[in-house]
């Protein structure tokens, strides 16, 4: 495992990263998202060793990294720039970055690494002649080359056609084992099914480290979703706006931003006339989640512990909020998740839910 | 060191099959090839020393030019980077690219090692200015391919990187002849400033002079140039 704590860095005078504690650990996948400028590529570049903090130590499981060339992991690198010379034939340029490995990669990993990024075609061309897809194949196959212990993957999908980009998912989930895995990317969408775990950087800080699901959790205790057995009547629904619940494309499904979840219950315990059929945190996909969390406009690291804390703090009647901060395969339902909704669409605690009759379970 | 064989090997492998250096090699071929058969027809005992100029005054070009594409440069694809990843030390980078391009200043000097051979066989000359020459060619040329690598180390940009280096040589070159310019009251502070020329140095050798003091600077110059490029891509 590698472990960032407090980095600093600065061009001249701006910083790019400040006070930066993270993890990067073995056998699972790191994304490292955050805006444009947010430091990723910087990081990037600290942890390969080709720059160096400013402040701040980088520890390789007990050992600390010093500001040497030498790194005690070997490092598969693909930039956020293009960064194989183009003068290389493609067979020539892996076969030099295997000879410059540290451990030198057989034949065979060679031939694996060639045929997983399907480029037995283009091997002696030049990479001047590839297209843009290929270059960055390119860079993968050099980068997985000789078993590093560290893939640094800066925007690795850039370029990358929707077949090639599962190609690299499933390369990625064949070496994470022993290997740690950082992947910086934009593409949300596509990667948040491989991040095992996520860093968020803004503003050169760490806005939060953690498993989607601790993401998820923080999240949901700010978003509330509503969802009613009929289309209410124009009195509730006026009701329900004056609340804060927004009406979604689904006209029995309410949503509400911001609210305190006791805050809900209590609303929907004083309209008996409601027809419930659960009340719940909205789950949401880890675009959205980056997106509020770039939003909030907070740059100081987000704590689940602080969190789980405030929640056990909290009356008894909303004590079942706090179990939306457990992962989601330990969630109780009350009713089954109805037919053709997705699973981003469900409601991942229905921690409340009335019958038909109104009375609080 | 295996890497650095390894990588030098590499690099020998595809600089080397740059139609573009060879274009470069065959203009100044042309020049120094037509200098010498001029001389040689106006005096048929000729020395090596009008060629020899030349190709220092041509190295104020071909050393920016040859150094303009290394390390980072935000218009190429970045594989110095690349290289750094995979726990190469700087020196050993910086080496390997140096010693390469240093072999390309001294495949276009083949042609004056030609004329030198020529000299030898068809007249009686006094090898000793003609070896001092060459050999100060040469370290003049480590010098301004030295003084080049640290301005692409510095710089980002490419054309500014040829730019900046070509005018530091050319100003370096032009203070050899401050005292000319400088006439008068102000020859004293003439000399003095010839003193910061490199090309003072190599003057020396192109007479038939080798002292020590000039091996020192040759010997030192570079080293300390190629030390401070070592630290701006260490930072």
């Amino acid at each position: 495992m590698i472990q960032l704590q407090d980095i600093h860095f600065h061009y001249g005078i701006k910083p790019a990263l400040q006070g930066v504690t993270a993890q990067i650990p073995r056998g699972k996948i790191t994304l490292l998202l955050g805006p444009n400028g947010a430091g990723k590529s910087t990081l990037n570049k600290i942890v390969a060793g080709i720059q160096f903090p400013s402040r701040g130590h980088i520890f390789y499981g007990n050992q600390a990294v010093d500001q040497s060339y030498q790194l005690p992991y070997k490092v598969g690198f693909v930039g956020d720039q293009e960064t194989v010379d183009r003068r290389f034939k493609v067979l020539e340029f892996l076969t030099l970055i295997g000879k410059l490995r540290r451990k030198k990669p057989s034949k065979d990993q060679l031939q694996r690494w060639i045929e997983t990024f399907e480029l037995d075609s283009v091997l002696n061309q030049h990479v001047s002649d590839l297209s843009t897809g290929f270059r960055q194949r390119v860079s993968l196959a050099a980068a997985f080359l000789g078993e590093p212990e560290l893939l640094l993957l800066d925007e690795p999908s850039s370029g990358l056609d929707p077949y090639q980009f599962k190609t690299l998912c499933n390369a990625l989930e064949s070496v994470k084992e022993n290997c740690m895995i950082l992947v910086s990317t934009h593409r949300i969408k596509e990667a948040e099914e491989l991040g095992d775990h996520i860093l968020l950087l803004k503003e050169g800080r760490l806005s939060f480290e953690g498993s989607r699901e601790e993401l998820q959790a923080l999240k949901n205790s700010r978003s509330i979703r509503l969802h009613l057995e009929n289309v209410p009547s124009q009195k509730m629904e006026a009701d329900l706006k004056v609340f804060g619940f927004a009406a979604t494309d689904q006209k029995q499904i309410y949503e509400a931003e911001n609210k305190d979840m006791r805050e809900a219950i209590q609303f929907v315990s004083n309209h008996d006339e409601l027809n419930v059929r659960s009340l719940g945190l909205k789950e949401s996909r880890l675009e959205e989640l980056f997106f509020n969390t770039m939003e909030e406009g907070k740059t100081q690291p987000l704590n689940i512990a602080v969190c789980e804390e405030e929640y056990s703090s909290m009356e008894p009647q909303s004590i079942q909020v706090k179990s939306a901060l457990k992962p989601q395969n330990q969630q109780v339902s009350d009713h089954p998740k109805q037919e053709g909704q997705s699973s981003h669409e469900a409601t991942n605690t229905e921690t409340i839910a009335r019958n038909n009759t109104g009375e609080e379970q | 060191m295996s890497q650095f064989f390894s990588l030098f090997s590499f690099l020998v492998r595809v600089e080397w099959r740059s139609p573009f250096y060879f274009l470069i090699s065959s203009v100044c071929w042309f020049i120094l090839g037509y200098l010498f058969a001029l001389q040689l027809e106006q005096n048929p005992s000729a020395t090596l020393s009008t060629p020899i100029w030349w190709a220092s005054f041509l190295s104020l070009f071909l050393c920016p030019l040859l150094a303009m594409d290394i390390f980072y440069k935000k218009d190429r694809p970045d594989f110095f980077l690349l290289l750094r990843t995979l726990s190469l030390s700087p020196w050993t980078l910086i080496l390997s690219y140096f010693l390469i391009r240093l072999s390309f200043l001294l495949w276009i000097d083949a042609i004056l090692f030609a004329q030198f051979f020529y000299i030898v066989e068809y007249s009686e000359p006094d090898l000793a200015p003609l070896i001092s020459s060459l050999l100060g060619l040469i370290l003049l040329q480590i010098s301004y391919l030295s003084v080049s690598f640290l301005c692409s180390a510095l710089i980002e940009n490419s054309k500014q990187v040829f730019f900046a280096s070509f005018c530091i040589l050319f100003v370096s070159w032009l203070l050899y002849y401050a005292p000319h310019i400088l006439s008068g009251e102000l020859n004293s502070l003439g000399y003095a400033i010839r003193e910061l020329s490199i090309y003072k140095h190599f003057h020396r050798f192109l007479m038939g002079a080798v002292y020590e003091h000039d091996i020192l600077f040759f010997a030192g110059f570079p080293l300390i140039n190629l030390y401070l490029c070592n630290v701006v891509v260490k930072k």
